[in-house]
């Protein structure tokens, strides 16, 4: 846990009695340090017990309480949405624990969803998902840019994410030998859009929110170049296309993990390591074409990156020097 | 952090949803009523709960209609056949005339009018009875919405 200032004061009060610094000084270095601490895992484990009572909400609206009247389980519904959202802004302009406006824009980001699904439960209706997520998506437009809460910025990214399957599926949007493709292609150039564009986050000062859309971004573009030739049963061309594939996932993932140490983002390292694992386990189970070429593959893959990394680490020393 | 702009925003989503509700709410009070024959399944939805699929009689497009592309709109006019509804004619226009028509989708050899899903209490959906009919209701520009289902002349589930 870091220090605080409830933390250092008998310390630092010590001190000033031992005459190791005096009473300006020993202000000076309280005043370095924050009055109080959130605990990570205090605001983690509250996010996930924000995230059972939000799928405790949706089951209890799924049960379909006929006996109710369906104004008052609107009403309850609505009712909920905003104290969700009362709860953000309150909590945060009066400076309450992280954990209690984080938790009302979650619930603030998700309600609206489920109010669509209230609505269409109680009038019947069997309309396109892609609407659904849509009117959901566009309800919820501004609200992470608005409160700076990260969780509703996952709630926005997840939505965004549902609405590229979804619209392409049902629009049957082919730019791409088929719908299953153009939706990996999609997947991997927002993922690198929404990677990028969170680095403007960066401009606000919240490094949460630009970890999560950096994170997301990198899982969204691996898994959509992974996926890209997953369910092609009779290849329209010769070139090995999912090896391409999975090799540019690969070399992203390398270099995610670059970028992790040299800038500090634990995030990329953890998740570019985990891709990487995948990848080559992946390869290894699937077998680029024998045990003989998949051999000689990882034997010249391996190799090339050690090499390349000693180049380029004498590279920079003669740089330097 | 603008408070001021995200309780426009949490107005704007309170207003959206009522306006939504009392859209439909109004479709059902003042649209006018037809019984439609319907077959039932029934699976289940994992946001809005249990709900029998149903498919009509007047979900198969007739053989001998022209009309073959997928998921184009078109218009169904409706007939009546004893105290039920049933098919008549199949337009990629809207009819004229006041005949009562409902707009749709062709997929395949079926129609979809977006009416398909009836929600059900939890659990009330395993034992559907194969006599079921319809209750809908059909706004001016031919879009239906499902209002309640009928079993032996008896609302379903009771």
């Amino acid at each position: 846990m870091k220090p605080t200032q409830k933390s250092l004061r008998p310390h630092v009060n010590a001190w000033v009695e031992d005459s190791l610094i005096t009473q300006e000084q020993g202000d000076g270095i309280l005043a370095r340090y924050p009055t109080t601490s959130t605990s990570p895992a205090t605001l983690t484990f509250s996010i996930i017990g924000g995230m059972l009572c939000i799928l405790g909400v949706v089951l209890l609206v799924s049960a379909n309480w006929q006996s109710i009247p369906r104004e008052e389980k609107l009403g309850a519904l609505l009712g909920l949405l905003t104290v969700s959202t009362l709860l953000g802004t309150e909590g945060s302009r009066r400076k309450w624990h992280p954990a209690i406006p984080e938790i009302g824009y979650f619930f603030a980001a998700v309600l609206p969803l489920i109010g669509l699904a209230l609505v269409g439960q109680i009038f019947n209706l069997s309309g396109s998902g892609f609407a659904l997520i849509l009117t959901w998506f566009i309800s919820i437009f501004f609200l992470p840019f608005l409160s700076f809460s990260p969780s509703a910025f996952v709630v926005w990214l997840i939505s965004l994410s549902a609405l590229v399957p979804l619209g392409i599926t049902e629009y049957h949007g082919e730019w791409f030998s088929d719908e299953y493709q153009t939706i990996s292609i999609i997947y991997a150039l927002l993922g690198a859009l929404v990677a990028a564009a969170s680095q403007l986050w960066s401009k606000a000062g919240r490094s949460t929110q630009r970890a999560w859309g950096e994170s997301l971004g990198l899982i969204l573009t691996s898994l959509g170049l992974y996926a890209y030739d997953c369910a092609t049963y009779y290849p329209h061309s010769h070139v090995p296309s999912w090896e391409i594939a999975w090799g540019a996932v690969f070399i992203l993932n390398l270099g995610a993990i670059f970028i992790g140490y040299k800038a500090h983002r634990t995030a990329l390292v953890n998740i570019g390591f985990v891709m990487l694992g995948i990848i080559i386990l992946s390869f290894y189970c699937r077998l680029a074409g024998s045990m003989l070429s998949t051999g000689m593959l990882f034997l010249s893959a391996g190799t090339l990156l050690i090499i390349l990394i000693f180049t380029l680490r004498k590279l920079r020393k003669s740089i330097l020097q | 952090m603008k408070t001021w702009l995200l309780r426009i925003i949490l107005m704007l989503q309170v207003f959206g949803l009522i306006s939504l509700y009392a859209y439909h709410l109004n479709i059902e009070k003042t649209g006018k009523t037809y019984l439609l024959r319907a077959e039932p399944l029934d699976p289940r939805d994992l946001l809005s709960g249990d709900y029998v699929a149903l498919q009509y009689t007047i979900s198969t497009l007739p053989d001998k209609s022209p009309i073959s592309a997928f998921n184009m709109p078109i218009y169904v006019t409706l007939q009546p056949a004893g105290t039920v509804w049933e098919i008549g004619d199949v337009n990629e226009a809207p009819p004229t005339g006041g005949v009562p028509y409902l707009k749709g989708r062709v997929l395949g050899s079926q129609i979809s009018y977006g009416i398909e899903r009836y929600y059900v209490p939890e659990g009330k959906g395993k034992q559907v009875p194969s006599d079921l009919y319809a209750e809908i209701v059909i706004q001016p520009g031919g879009t239906a919405q499902l209002k309640r289902l009928y079993s032996d002349g008896k609302p379903w589930p009771r």
